[in-house]
């Protein structure tokens, strides 16, 4: 099976489900932006492509960000899948952020949360859970690959549409090859924090 | 630190482990083995991280202190994320609480000899009181200085002001200085502002570092104007000159402060 | 202490006795204090015998000159001298030293005051001079009456804002106003708002803050360990003007809806201008690690700030808060005989011509020969 699984030790009674999904067909994503719009219970989770999604880290930090801002109460979004898609822009603007982070026709990768409640959780949720989104975004298993960040950063990502959508160019960087994923993930997840002000 | 304290942070960070590290007048600063959201992040350090947390003041008018607590951290954020941007040494951001005023941030620093944390502070006092005296002035210390110099040099360059700066608001890591605690700070293109930050920093070494002030401060500004020097195309040798000159007006103005009983 | 405070006792005497004269502002002060011999401590208190002041008061809207302030001390000076020595049943011959104010302070009223201190010191036998820091003073007598040892010293007055800690035999400026002195600040507002002089424009402020319930909004403006006021006053003085002035105008409290009164103002002005020396006051604690504050100068005695300091420090590990009252706290003759005796008792004395004042003194240009720790 191809997807992971994360908590946070704060929020140690949700469970997050991470899944990558590759070779999504076209259509298929029209689709899932159409039953998102409808509010379909089939396709409540949040998909998001991965063009700007260069590690773990950086979607982590999103996700974690929703969790304590729906405990607090504080959330921008409606639901906490739109408010992981918004967490991860750093341009104040719901709208804006679906359309980065979202569902994207042009994009055959996706990469699909669900925050679980933890004591809900049975043996076979996740898998049933992972079944589900193979038939929902009609792809097999060996497109259903377990998600890292290699392969985020030197397979699915464009870093220089990331450099460019997170205002990053100007930057200054160390010059090191080695160490771009981990500048840009510092300085990606300052910029998402600074949202608004 | 207190019961209160201690309990109101707990209540805001359940299942955390802290440990307290200082209990500054604005922020109580503790170290912490639990990352947030990640085991291994893209830090220097993953085994250790620091948590900020500005409590609110029973002393302040419930406004007044709500409005400090906001601006302070918003502003701190803001300015680590910038200096972040520039390349210039401070820790980097983690998560960040707003509404709680509470920041996550990279741990930066060793333990020194005595178990102290490697503030430039607790350094220069580790050296004064177990070292000679012909150590607490030599080459190391004196490189390090002019790095610290240097490091406020190219702060001031991008027209950002600390606010706050004294030796214990600088960390040494591997004896390269980074900047820390940014609740006062500012950004202004003035010299003015410039010349006070400089002199806040002076003060404060005179007054924590009295034996050797006059050498440390020496080095400090030496550094300080190396830096200006290397961005000379964008005007560094002009704006050391101005900001040199306003630091002696500040100076003076400290000196006849002084006037009625 | 190792320091020997007794290598200058007189042969066969037991204590000592020093006159302390002060008027580095509107106060004229003048005190009597007893030492014995041996170190200071719980079980050997030094003994005030007398401690007399008179201050000369303004009509409301005015604050004092240093001419006619010289004029009042000149005039009150004898009689006060002379008030203090009967109430202390002593001679001056009995005296040991006489101390008076050398600085910081306005120049007339410290040199009309100095005089008298010479005067006094050839009328009766050469007694020795010692010139005290107007500032040292204030700490030396708060450490002695409250039996601070060590503490962060906040020194508010009408004319100092300074957080002062001991370091190697000096008290060292850790955090101070960058433009006008707190007790100035809320003058100049009493001024503003014609509030009498009587007994002290500060007191009235206190008193109608305690009145005041909406608070304005008001620059904070902390910088590090120091700050700075006068933006502040700027700020509040235009706001009276525009409230109270010839046309006046009506300003309404944003959360009642009910308009801002001159307690209002008063009010808000204590609480922002309280909050930042309680915050630079904890970040000097904080930075020297310590946890006992003693609050001196005219400023001190106010309940507020006592009160505020006084809820910072519950807040830190085993805090201490030591104030004194108005006695001690407004400037005073008995603190300039305190610790101009200690520094008597180290040998430390003035030759005349070595007795002008200046109205530069700063704190920390003083060696505290009598401690060592």
């Amino acid at each position: 099976m191809g997807f992971i699984t994360t908590s946070f030790p704060q929020f140690p009674q949700f469970t997050v489900f991470i899944s990558l999904f590759t070779n999504i067909k076209t259509e298929t994503s029209a689709t899932i932006k159409s039953e998102l719009i409808g509010a379909n219970k089939d396709y409540d989770f949040c998909f998001l492509n991965t063009n700007h999604i260069i590690s773990l880290e950086q979607l982590y930090a999103s996700i974690h960000r929703s969790i304590l801002n729906q405990s607090n109460e504080l959330m921008k979004a409606k639901t906490l899948n739109t408010e992981i898609i918004f967490n991860l822009s750093s341009v104040n603007n719901i709208m804006d952020a679906l359309k980065r982070f979202g569902v994207d026709e042009s994009c055959p990768n996706l990469i699909v949360i669900k925050v679980l409640k933890t004591d809900e959780i049975e043996s076979d949720t996740l898998k049933e859970l992972n079944q589900h989104l193979l038939k929902l975004l009609d792809v097999d298993e060996s497109h259903n690959i377990e998600l890292n960040d290699e392969i985020l950063f030197s397979k699915l990502a464009s870093v220089q549409k990331t450099k460019k959508l997170y205002k990053l160019n100007d930057a200054t960087y160390s010059g090191n090859e080695s160490e771009l994923q981990a500048e840009l993930t510092r300085l990606i997840i300052g910029a998402t924090l600074l949202r608004g002000f | 630190m207190t019961d209160r304290l201690v309990k109101e942070i707990e209540g805001h960070l359940p299942h955390i482990p802290l440990e307290i590290v200082s209990q500054g007048a604005e922020a109580l600063v503790f170290q912490t083995s639990t990352h947030p959201y990640i085991d291994d992040p893209y830090l220097k350090n993953q085994k250790k991280y620091i948590v900020k947390f500005r409590p609110s003041k029973p002393y302040r008018h419930p406004i007044i202190d709500a409005s400090i607590n906001k601006t302070r951290t918003i502003g701190e954020a803001k300015f680590m994320t910038k200096l972040n941007k520039l390349g210039i040494n401070s820790p980097s951001i983690i998560s960040v609480d707003y509404s709680k005023a509470i920041i996550w941030m990279e741990f930066l620093g060793s333990e020194l000899t005595n178990g102290d944390i490697s503030s430039f502070k607790n350094w220069l006092w580790y050296l004064e009181r177990n070292e000679s005296e012909a150590k607490c002035v030599d080459e190391q210390v004196e490189q390090v200085c002019k790095k610290v110099g240097e490091l406020i040099g190219k702060l001031h360059m991008n027209d950002m002001i600390h606010g706050d700066l004294t030796s214990s608001n600088i960390i040494l890591q591997d004896f390269e200085p980074a900047l820390i605690d940014f609740g006062l700070s500012s950004y202004s293109g003035l010299a003015e502002d410039k010349a006070v930050d400089l002199y806040v920093l002076e003060r404060a070494i005179l007054s924590t570092h009295s034996v050797f002030s006059d050498t440390y401060n020496g080095w400090l500004l030496e550094g300080y104007g190396s830096i200006h020097k290397q961005y000379s195309k964008q005007g560094g040798t002009k704006k050391y000159a101005e900001t040199i000159k306003k630091l002696e007006d500040v100076r003076l103005r400290g000196r006849k402060r002084s006037m009625l009983g | 202490m190792t320091v020997d405070l007794d290598q200058y006792v007189k042969p066969g005497k037991g204590h000592y006795i020093a006159l302390g004269l002060e008027g580095s502002a509107n106060k004229l002060g003048v005190g009597v204090i007893k030492h014995n011999i041996g170190p200071l401590s719980q079980t050997n208190r030094a003994e005030v015998l007398s401690n007399i002041r008179d201050t000369y008061v303004t009509p409301p809207g005015e604050g004092f000159l240093p001419r006619d302030t010289a004029r009042h001390h000149r005039n009150w000076v004898v009689r006060i001298i002379k008030k203090a020595l009967i109430e202390a049943n002593i001679k001056g011959t009995d005296i040991d030293c006489i101390c008076f104010t050398q600085g910081p302070g306005m120049g007339a009223p410290l040199q009309s005051v100095v005089i008298a201190a010479r005067t006094l010191a050839q009328l009766w036998n050469n007694i020795p001079l010692v010139g005290v820091n107007h500032c040292i003073g204030h700490i030396e007598m708060g450490r002695e009456i409250t039996g601070a040892d060590n503490p962060v010293v906040l020194y508010v007055s009408g004319g100092n804002t300074q957080v002062i800690a001991y370091s190697k035999q000096r008290y060292r400026i850790f955090g101070e106003t960058l433009d006008i002195a707190i007790g100035n600040c809320l003058d100049r507002f009493a001024r503003t708002l014609k509030i009498p002089n009587e007994p002290a424009p500060g007191y009235n402020i206190e008193q109608m803050a305690k009145k005041g319930k909406h608070l304005i909004n008001l620059p904070y403006t902390v910088k590090g360990m120091d700050m700075s006021m006068s933006g502040i006053l700027g700020y509040i003085d235009q706001l009276a003007n525009d409230m109270f002035g010839k046309q006046p105008k009506k300003v309404i409290d944003e959360v009642s809806g009910e308009p801002i009164t001159p307690e209002d103002l008063c009010f808000s002005l204590q609480e922002i201008l309280f909050s930042m020396l309680v915050e630079i006051t904890e970040r000097a604690l904080a930075h020297v690690n310590s946890n006992q504050v003693l609050i001196v100068g005219g400023v001190g005695s106010n309940e507020r700030l006592q009160e505020m300091m006084k809820l910072m420090i519950q807040d830190r590990k085993n805090g201490q808060i030591y104030a004194t009252d108005e006695r001690f706290c407004i400037d005073n003759g008995i603190m300039i005989a305190h610790a101009g005796l200690l520094s008597y008792r180290t040998g430390q004395t003035n030759l005349i011509n070595d007795t002008v004042c200046t109205q530069r003194f700063r704190t920390d240009e003083v060696f505290i020969k009598w401690r060592d720790d």
